[in-house]
């Protein structure tokens, strides 16, 4: 699947559909007799979730584009989830760094449905070449929220912006995995 | 991997809901596996994995 590059800076706010890179959050703070001790994780890339009607909503409050009379668009947070490198994810080391040891897809088969986006829990993406980005896949378990602001300072780190109909198309994927229900074990033997 | 972070020896303020209780001088911090050397686009992206850091910081009042 081959997605379109849009224009950079088109529109001049976070959109569903962004691609940032090196995206921090926070992983563990402590505080002990004074001293601080926080972790942080990088994510090299991840793509922003957020319904895109939010996001304008919560733009114009912030921007003070349009006139409101009050601030109940307001959002406090964008969900975003990370992009791994196909070929990571395929030998289960894309979380080496944190040593979390990851499924290894090692039939074809497995590959293919990776790549024909036939597992619920993973999206495949293949950015045009005009994007230096590798052919990588949005892992949906790992989706996490990150601050308006934080992404909005971040501009520099904008990579790409997806088109609208593959962004929705990711963005009805990621609904349908989050709806899933797992019934009990007992229910599936019946 | 090699990487240089702006947040050392940087001054973090720490906030209440109204008043400035505190600083923070970044005193330390430690990477894990610093094993690659990073040598630009589009090979850094294609290599990166996600990777955490840690930083200590004191309070001074």
């Amino acid at each position: 699947m081959k997605v379109r590059k849009t224009i950079l800076g088109a529109i001049g706010r976070v959109s569903q559909g962004d691609i940032y890179k090196d995206v921090e959050v926070i992983d563990e703070m402590l505080e002990d007799g004074g001293i601080i001790q926080f972790s942080k994780i990088v994510f090299p890339l991840v793509i922003v979730l957020t319904q895109d009607c939010d996001l304008e909503q919560d733009d114009n409050i912030r921007s003070g584009k349009k006139a409101v009379k009050d601030q109940d668009k307001l959002i406090f947070s964008v969900l975003v989830a990370p992009l791994y490198n196909v070929e990571h994810v395929l030998t289960g080391d894309h979380l080496q760094q944190l040593n979390i040891k990851m499924q290894i897809f090692g039939s074809s088969t497995q590959e293919t449905n990776l790549c024909n986006n036939e597992i619920p829990r993973y999206h495949y993406l293949d950015i045009s070449t005009e994007v230096p980005v590798t052919p990588s896949v949005i892992d949906f378990k790992h989706y996490f929220s990150v601050h308006v602001d934080y992404l909005r300072g971040k501009t520099k780190d904008l990579v790409c912006r997806i088109s609208p109909l593959f962004r929705d198309d990711i963005s009805d994927r990621f609904a349908s995995y989050l709806a899933r229900i797992g019934l009990p074990k007992q229910w599936k033997e019946k | 991997m090699v990487r240089e972070y702006d947040v050392f020896d940087k001054e973090y303020s720490i906030e209440s809901s109204t008043d400035i209780v505190g600083k923070i001088t970044v005193i330390g911090k430690e990477e894990e596996e610093k094993n690659e050397t990073i040598t630009g686009r589009p090979e850094y992206y294609d290599r990166l994995k996600p990777y955490r850091y840690y930083i200590k910081a004191k309070v001074i009042q």
